[in-house]
């Protein structure tokens, strides 16, 4: 009995210590890429103390819709768009929180849509920011949203396993070579394909109330002395109950029916790179030439 | 309870402890506790199910011992056809009924006759198939008097339902289980260390080669019409390792588990994909259901005695009802009968045990002869797995269909690049441990450096295991 418990403990000491090591080298990987993968590990890389015209945030809808270089050309503004795909309130407003430790910007942009009353963090969007759970302002966050949160923080190579596909071995392994592809377009990363003709009309609705994240990134931005705006990109032959918005957020533009032309759409919710031209074009005469 | 859950993690040293250091001294209690904690683990999925279980060992425990009494030829059949029906019964109630139901409705409508039948919404007891067969070997044992009856019910519950083997095998005759539980079992560290390492290994082909080939696979298998041939044949290539590590996983867990508690378990899995030739492989594959159907199927049919038409006949009953014993599909049935067909030449040229050694035996690397007969063997069962795995035989045969187009799209592999950056390198690890341990009953077994070996799985399990996708085990469904 004595040899088995001897080997059982010496397996899961080393296994422990295994855990432990490997979390501080993805840790380290993550803290300091070669190449940032993802928004936030490459936020988190720029030089610090940035003073910008202006920040876009939101998810996919501005990830592939608004690009900064061309804003830059018809405007000579400085912008950046920290937006990326899946990325709900809740992950918004840690992005938002992210960029202000050590970042300035004019103008704060967020888009809202038919996601609007999501209060949970998504499991997709939440990823980018787990490598920097050990971070209390991080922690906190994550911690009010995510029950499991504990263990992802103070198991060691937990919460890299639990995520194997989008942090692991391989999102390691691509970090020392293969760039983002929205790097040397500030954030930005134009979508392809063109939405089928015979595509159904969809109905999306919101219920009229208060988001949680919202408050607080309005809040933050208050607290920052910050303009904050809050928009709606465009969607195709999509019904939506914009007024709530208009109701609910300050400074609310809606760009909702502003593009109508099938060949500017990827699909009902996303602009091509046709479409997206259009719409940074519209975005910036809305808000930077008047 | 899956293996590969953080349930079974804290369940296992529970049990563990309680077994070895409450009830170490009295045999009569550890088998009963033995018996709770089966319960408890099999409760896990639907407590409901415990009275299925129950009721069958009840059934043939009593038959079992009044077959022991029985003298008279007749009375003893009609036992021996009670246990049968009892246990054929419930398994053709629960996994069968719809699938008769709707063939029988089908075939008739064929004809021209619509008949109204309602399907029921059964859920298929887990395991069902794996216990029913195994407590029937025990009755069919007895009234063959080739194993004497027990009279203690606890060992013999504990027989039907011993945790690690009860929900998806390996499928173990009442002579080498049974009397494991009537005689005291002390500790064996060398056994329980092997069977640890036995673990691990199970591990690492469930959670790094199953289920990061399952991503790939459902995708492919799930969308087959929009992909080209040379990616539908990766589909098949990743399935056939999906199922191989699910599978044999398991059973490492399984028999390692045992392990820790003092059994001996037979051995499942032998590197089947090193096989020779289709005999080979089903003397090396899920061997505890193979000899179960040559045993108590086969042999009494007539096996390989008798003319040419009874061999033939034989061979389909066989592999038909194997196939049959996975599933209540046509796809099943189609699977074994390809089996018959890819094992009668050998047959019927009396070579089907041409090659009953390991191969390469004594030597590092295979001849280029035996590269070939493995190639062409595993091509053969890739071909066969296309039916075990798809939805229904129409979509396994436009799924071949396409295959056979011979369209290369090499863009379309790049979605798939994480197979060959990161999987393939995984499968050929797989591949390589296996070829040089292929006389080993695992390769963590009198390996040079065991401490170090097992460190190494480990590794590769935390550091490639799928954990964000984790997969049911895909024989919990037969």
């Amino acid at each position: 009995m004595k040899a088995f418990f001897k080997n059982i403990v010496i397996t899961l000491v080393t296994f422990y210590i295994l855990l432990f090591v490997l979390d501080v080298i993805y840790t380290t990987i993550y803290n300091h890429p070669i190449k940032a993968r993802s928004k936030v590990t490459w936020l988190r890389s720029l030089e610090p103390n940035q003073e910008l015209d202006y920040a876009l945030f939101g998810s996919s809808r501005v990830f592939f819709h608004l690009n900064p270089v061309q804003i830059k050309k018809e405007t000579g503004l400085n912008g950046i768009n920290l937006s990326y795909p899946a990325a709900d309130n809740f992950e918004i407003k840690l992005m938002v929180k992210e960029f202000f430790k050590k970042h300035r910007a004019k103008k704060i942009f967020v888009q809202v849509d038919d996601r609007y009353n999501v209060e949970n963090f998504n499991k997709l969007a939440i990823n980018p920011w787990i490598p920097f759970i050990k971070e209390d302002s991080i922690y906190n966050d994550i911690k009010a949203v995510d029950s499991a949160a504990v263990y992802k923080r103070y198991l060691p190579f937990y919460r890299y396993m639990l995520s194997d596909s989008r942090l692991g071995f391989r999102e390691i392994v691509l970090s020392f070579f293969k760039p983002n592809m929205f790097e040397a377009t500030n954030g930005f990363a134009p979508m392809v394909g063109q939405i089928n003709e015979n595509s159904k009309p969809m109905a999306l609705h919101i219920i009229d109330k208060k988001n949680q994240h919202l408050e607080t990134i309005i809040d933050i931005c208050k607290k920052e002395k910050v303009e904050l705006f809050f928009f709606t990109a465009p969607y195709f032959n999509t019904q939506l109950n914009t007024e709530v918005l208009k109701k609910q957020l300050p400074n609310y533009h809606d760009f909702y029916s502003s593009i109508s032309d099938i060949n500017c759409f990827s699909d009902h919710l996303h602009l091509n790179e046709k479409g997206a031209k259009q719409f940074t074009t519209l975005f910036s005469d809305t808000y930077f030439k008047n | 309870m899956l293996f590969n859950s953080l349930d079974f993690a804290i369940f296992l040293p529970i049990v563990f402890v309680i077994y070895w250091f409450v009830f170490n001294k009295n045999l009569r209690l550890q088998n009963l506790f033995i018996v709770f904690a089966s319960y408890v683990f099999y409760g896990w999925w639907d407590w409901r199910f415990l009275f299925l279980i129950l009721f069958s060992s009840l059934v043939d425990y009593v038959v079992g011992i009044a077959l022991a009494k029985q003298e008279v030829q007749v009375k003893r059949k009609v036992l021996l056809w009670i246990s049968i029906v009892v246990n054929l019964g419930f398994l053709g109630f629960f996994k069968y009924y719809n699938f008769f139901l709707d063939s029988f409705t089908t075939a008739f409508s064929f004809f021209g006759t619509d008949i109204q039948a309602r399907s029921l919404s059964i859920i298929l007891p887990v395991g069902i198939s794996f216990y029913t067969f195994q407590t029937l070997s025990y009755t069919i044992d007895v009234y063959k008097r080739q194993l004497k009856p027990t009279k203690d019910f606890i060992s013999f519950a504990a027989f039907v339902s011993f945790f690690p083997q009860l929900v998806a095998g390996p499928i173990e005759r009442a002579s080498n289980l049974l009397p494991q539980f009537y005689n005291k079992r002390n500790f064996n560290s060398k056994l329980a260390i092997d069977g640890f390492r036995q673990i691990i290994w199970g591990l690492f082909k469930k959670i790094v080669i199953a289920d990061n080939c399952a991503q790939f696979t459902n995708d492919i298998f799930n969308n087959y019409t929009d992909y080209s041939s040379s990616t539908l044949f990766l589909g098949a290539f990743y399935f056939a390792f999906q199922i191989y590590g699910d599978f044999s996983g398991y059973s490492d867990i399984a028999i390692g588990t045992s392990k820790l508690f003092g059994f001996n378990l037979k051995q499942n899995f032998a590197t089947p994909y090193f096989s020779r030739d289709i005999a080979e492989f089903w003397r090396r594959w899920h061997i505890s259901l193979s000899t179960w159907f040559r045993d108590y199927v086969y042999i009494p049919l007539g096996g390989s005695r008798g003319s040419k038409g009874n061999q033939i006949r034989n061979v389909f009953v066989i592999f038909i009802v194997s196939g049959f014993w996975h599933g209540a599909n046509w796809t099943f049935v189609v699977w074994g009968a390809l089996n018959a067909i890819y094992f009668l030449p050998l047959l019927l040229r009396n070579k089907n045990r041409s090659h009953t050694n390991v191969v390469a035996e004594n030597r590092k690397l295979p001849s280029v002869k035996e590269v070939f007969q493995m190639i062409t063997t595993f091509g053969l069962i890739i071909f066969a797995w296309v039916f075990f795995r798809s939805e229904n035989v129409e979509k396994a045969w436009l799924y071949l269909k396409r295959i056979f187009e011979f369209s290369i799209h090499w863009n379309e592999q790049l979605k798939f690049k994480r197979f060959v950056f990161e999987i393939i390198p995984l499968i050929g690890v797989l591949v390589l441990i296996e070829w040089f341990s292929r006389q080993e009953e695992h390769p963590l077994k009198n390996v040079k450096y065991p401490t170090f070996f097992t460190f190494f799985i480990i590794m590769l399990i935390v550091v490639f295991g799928s954990f964000s996708n984790i997969h049911e085990f895909i024989y919990f469904q037969f």
